[in-house]
């Protein structure tokens, strides 16, 4: 509401209204940019690196890509890149460079099949010693989803961490009727399997 | 051409009750819905019965997921160098910008500190939830919130300006001292309308206060996710146009509650963003 010019970055720090002026600029702007990705951060860090987890990444590669994911967002602010639904533009690229990973993992471990095969079984990382309720419950959920396609998981998954529908179609590059289906179809099995 | 009736009297899929209860469906079919949804008790059921699987999904995936997460902080730290060596590359101004960032990063710290005592583990310890509250919403004598006299057809009309005049920037810095902020820092706060623009709220002192981004789950972005459905729900003749103003210019806080149903702000609302920051 503040300023009349919706564009953001380089340009609107060195407008007049900003009383901002001279060499500075580009320092005291950096600055208020790294402070905005660190909330950014702080709000969207734990659902993100979740997410990435349901993906099937290790989390020590999912912490990666959360790192590779801020720092794109912090550049993508810095080029005055539009900052509308910034969530969305989030787990958008968190996708994209988690896929890029997934891939990576993969050629790596061609070699040891069951520990790539490990990895790529999305959501479960067997851990015997702690199966509690909680983990029971969810291993459960994702013994009954695995018959469906991953991206059935992947936008359950994104809902979970409550992203909209459209959001979530972004993220995923389809359409929303897709998604719509993809998750009444996943929660369609999950009440299947409760009864 | 089917008639208004018959639509309404046809089933909605489940993917179509899905999308309608989270408000991503077109205005016109999403009343279709509504309305059918009234009438027909199968529907009602199976969509809560559909919602409750989602959310009784997400409940159990966050509590087994959240075991192996770890703690924020060292990611944190390592991010804030990333961005102070990305800052470096481009401007060359290595020593300014490092400062900046380290004050960032002291904001940063007291923000996992708070964050960390407020998210705790579920819904203990809170034990200053009024106070807190209190801080986040603007006092009624500073800010009444002001509105002008434009009808719901009038700022719901599809070619309606809306548009308001930028604040000056003196008064903008009055406003702050008077909220007892004499120094504000650039991004920190919205300046914000406390009755929007949308629901007739007028730019003047007795309606615009600082809203910080930080410091509370109760933020700007929370108020600006408010006022997007606030504004929705009264074009759509589903909540009166001076219920609206009352509601938020009153507590905005009781509102979010009211309208999302929510206890605590929702996590898609965390990079919600309408207004731009106040820089």
């Amino acid at each position: 509401m503040w300023s009349a010019s919706r564009a953001s970055g380089a340009s609107a720090a060195a407008m007049p209204l900003g009383g901002i002026s001279g060499p500075r600029d580009g320092q005291i702007e950096a600055a208020a940019i790294g402070r905005e990705v660190t909330l950014l951060f702080d709000a969207l860090r734990t659902p993100v690196l979740r997410y990435l987890m349901s993906m099937g990444l290790p989390v020590a590669d999912g912490e990666d890509v959360v790192q590779d994911t801020f720092l794109a967002l912090f550049n993508h602010l810095r080029r005055g890149r539009p900052r509308t639904n910034l969530q969305g533009w989030t787990f958008r690229t968190a996708h994209n460079l988690g896929l890029k990973r997934r891939r990576a993992i993969h050629r790596s471990w061609k070699s040891s099949r069951d520990r790539a095969a490990a990895v790529l079984a999305a959501d479960t990382r067997p851990n015997p010693e702690e199966q509690l309720n909680g983990r029971q419950e969810y291993e459960r959920a994702c013994a009954v989803l695995r018959a469906l396609p991953e991206r059935d998981r992947l936008c359950l998954a994104l809902r979970a961490e409550g992203l909209r529908y459209r959001d979530i179609a972004k993220t995923l590059g389809i359409s929303l009727g897709s998604v719509s289906k993809s998750i009444s179809r996943a929660a369609a099995r999950l009440q299947e399997a409760r009864r | 051409m089917s008639s208004r009736a018959d639509r309404e009297r046809r089933h909605p899929s489940d993917g179509e009750l899905l999308l309608q209860s989270a408000g991503d469906l077109p205005k016109a079919r999403a009343t279709t819905i509504a309305n059918h949804l009234e009438t027909c008790p199968a529907c009602t059921s199976r969509l809560a019965s559909l919602k409750s699987a989602v959310g009784e999904f997400a409940k159990a995936r966050r509590s087994a997921l959240d075991r192996d997460v770890p703690p924020p902080a060292p990611a944190r730290a390592r991010l804030t160098d990333s961005i102070a060596d990305a800052s470096e590359a481009r401007t060359g101004l290595v020593r300014a910008v490092e400062a900046g960032l380290a004050a960032a990063a002291a904001v940063a710290f007291i923000l996992v500190a708070t964050n960390g005592l407020s998210e705790g583990s579920g819904d203990g310890g809170r034990p200053d939830r009024t106070v807190e509250i209190a801080a986040f919403t603007p006092s009624p004598d500073l800010t009444p919130g002001l509105t002008n006299s434009s009808s719901r057809s009038e700022l719901c009309a599809p070619d309606a300006d809306l548009s308001t005049t930028p604040v000056l920037r003196s008064v903008a810095l009055q406003i702050f001292r008077a909220h007892g902020i004499d120094d504000p820092e650039p991004f920190e706060y919205e300046l914000d309308h406390l009755v929007p623009p949308e629901l007739g709220g007028l730019t003047a002192v007795g309606n615009l206060w600082p809203q910080p981004y930080a410091g509370s789950r109760w933020n700007a972005r929370a108020k600006d996710a408010l006022e997007d459905r606030l504004v929705r729900l009264m074009c759509e003749g589903q909540v009166p146009l001076a219920t609206a103003q009352a509601e938020i210019a009153r507590n905005w806080v009781a509102a979010y509650k009211k309208h999302f149903g929510a206890s605590e702000p929702l996590i898609e609302h965390a990079a919600f963003l309408k207004d731009e920051p106040w820089r």
